[in-house]
């Protein structure tokens, strides 16, 4: 039995659809089996709510009297970028406030996003076409002509999980690590999170309209450091450790500050938290299968953040059903384990984009090109 | 005559240090008073104390020192832990590092608190990257 994506959109459209969140499935798979869950379901929709730095936002502030290029360009004191046309800029969510530590370009999308002003100051060159020589004004999403969030690096397939061998504190981008194995910190939302439902990509690829923190938003391309080689389990496909990643775009107008809230990370700088659901079509056995797949069936690596190299080495292999417990034991010790994207957000996501579908608001998409399956992601070498 | 200071402070142990004799070095060689609050300390398993701690400031210092080279870690305790929920995503990340249990999530993936069982040790205040937990005191 093989549905197409055209299919299930009629279906959508007639309210015949069957429409499951990905923790619903999977209950679904465990009781009646892979079979049942192709028959009746059509649609999985996922989600998840972590934080992810690869993110950031194009605006276009309209032109000013007299004409300026923005090029030394900062939004309530957070640098942008304005190494780009006259008034289009970009706002990266890392980029820290002169002078302050807790808020940068993630806090300036958050505040743009619930409506705020923001103030943007800007010096420039004068040339014969933009004679301005510096623009101090209030913008906000009301007055500016677009703004859209563009993330070049979102929704990781897989992420290792964070320890601390040593007998320092370690504040890290996974949060604070306690001495002695103290504690261990892992960033998913295990049998929710998109790509862990289409282990192979078969159905998400340029294109693929997708929730994107309270919008619509779309995959446009592979995200950095995508990385199609890394090792799978034999019988799920899933990869064990980082692998594919997506860039995402959406309409930063239409977002809601509930699924784009601003992080900082003590000891390591500014993030976003980025709130993604994927609806992923099931259309044949094999997808049936992967939407199936439990927290017991996807696994990780427990990483050691206290050996400061690139490559850290591996404490344990774990599933995520053990990390979700609370609980989890290395070296004869029990040892509290904690998330780091909420799955509370993450579940509503899911269930936001399920209500969608059903209400005929959002339909499936054939993406128009697949992401790679040969990317490689490298460390940094020399030429 | 230099006055005395007290401080309350909280103490991570590792379980290479619970079978030093910690408590009796600060009393004994480092004169130090010591008042344990609430204390888990079992053989060969990591453990915590909240303690008060009197003494000259200098001694104080030299006992911090001490206990640093020990390899245990101190913080200074707080005297009340706000959960501001408007500001909180419930990602969970504050619960791995509340050793006595008070934050957890609940069996909707909710950020609970329980203050009757916190120790106020800050720790969460450290870990939480959206700023909803305020420190007072």
């Amino acid at each position: 039995m093989k549905k197409k994506i055209q299919e299930i959109n009629e279906r959508i459209k007639k309210g015949k659809a069957c429409v499951l969140r990905a923790d619903e499935v999977v209950e679904m798979g465990k009781k009646e089996g892979i079979k049942e869950v192709l028959k009746k379901v059509d649609v999985v929709t996922t989600g998840t709510f972590g934080m992810m730095c690869s993110s950031g936002a194009f605006i276009n502030t309209g032109h000013f009297e007299p004409p300026t290029k923005l090029e030394d360009v900062s939004l309530n004191n957070v640098k942008a970028y304005g190494g780009i046309a006259a008034v289009d800029i970009y706002i990266g969510a890392t980029e820290r406030a002169n002078g302050r530590k807790d808020y940068g370009g993630a806090h300036v999308i958050e505040d743009l996003v619930k409506g705020k002003k923001v103030r943007l100051k800007a010096k420039a060159d004068p040339t014969d076409c933009y004679p301005g020589k510096e623009v101090d004004v209030y913008i906000s999403l009301k007055n500016v002509n677009q703004a859209f969030l563009f993330n070049p690096r979102n929704c990781y397939q897989n992420y290792s999980a964070a320890t601390n061998s040593t007998n320092e504190l370690l504040y890290t981008y996974m949060g604070l690590l306690l001495p002695n194995f103290g504690n261990v910190a892992f960033a998913t939302s295990g049998e929710l999170s998109p790509l862990f439902k289409d282990p192979h990509l078969c159905t998400i690829g340029v294109g693929t309209q997708i929730f994107l923190a309270g919008a619509r938003g779309y995959v446009v391309w592979e995200g950095t450091q995508f990385n199609s080689k890394a090792k799978r389990d034999e019988k799920t496909g899933i990869p064990e450790s980082p692998a594919g990643t997506l860039a995402l775009t959406g309409n930063l107008k239409e977002m809601n500050a509930e699924f784009l809230k601003a992080a900082y990370i003590k000891g390591y700088g500014i993030s976003l938290f980025v709130g993604i659901g994927i609806p992923i079509p099931v259309i044949d056995e094999e997808m049936a299968f992967y939407v199936s797949i439990p927290n017991e069936m996807i696994k990780t690596k427990i990483i050691d953040y206290g050996v400061k190299r690139l490559k850290r080495p591996v404490i344990k292999e774990v599933n995520y059903a053990e990390l979700f417990s609370g609980w989890i034991e290395i070296k004869n010790k029990k040892v509290k384990t904690e998330p780091r994207t909420s799955l509370y957000k993450s579940k509503r996501i899911a269930e936001i984009l399920k209500r969608w579908i059903l209400k005929k608001k959002f339909y499936l998409t054939e993406c128009v090109k697949n992401l790679p399956v040969e990317g490689v992601f490298k460390p940094w070498r020399e030429i | 005559m230099e006055r005395n200071i007290k401080e309350r402070v909280f103490l991570l142990f590792s379980k290479k240090v619970v079978n030093y004799p910690v408590t009796a070095t600060l009393i004994k060689r480092k004169n130090v008073m010591v008042n344990i609050l609430k204390a888990e300390i079992m053989p060969n398993e990591d453990g915590y104390m909240l303690v008060d701690v009197e003494g000259r400031k200098k001694d104080i210092e030299d006992a911090k020192l001490f206990l640093k080279q020990k390899g245990v870690s101190i913080f200074h305790v707080s005297e009340k832990v706000i959960i501001h929920e408007e500001e909180c995503v419930h990602c969970g990340s504050c619960t791995g590092v509340c050793i006595p249990g008070a934050l957890y999530l609940d069996k909707n993936h909710r950020l609970k608190f329980e203050p009757q069982k916190c120790i106020l040790c800050t720790l969460c205040r450290e870990t939480c990257p959206t700023n909803a937990i305020e420190i007072i005191g």
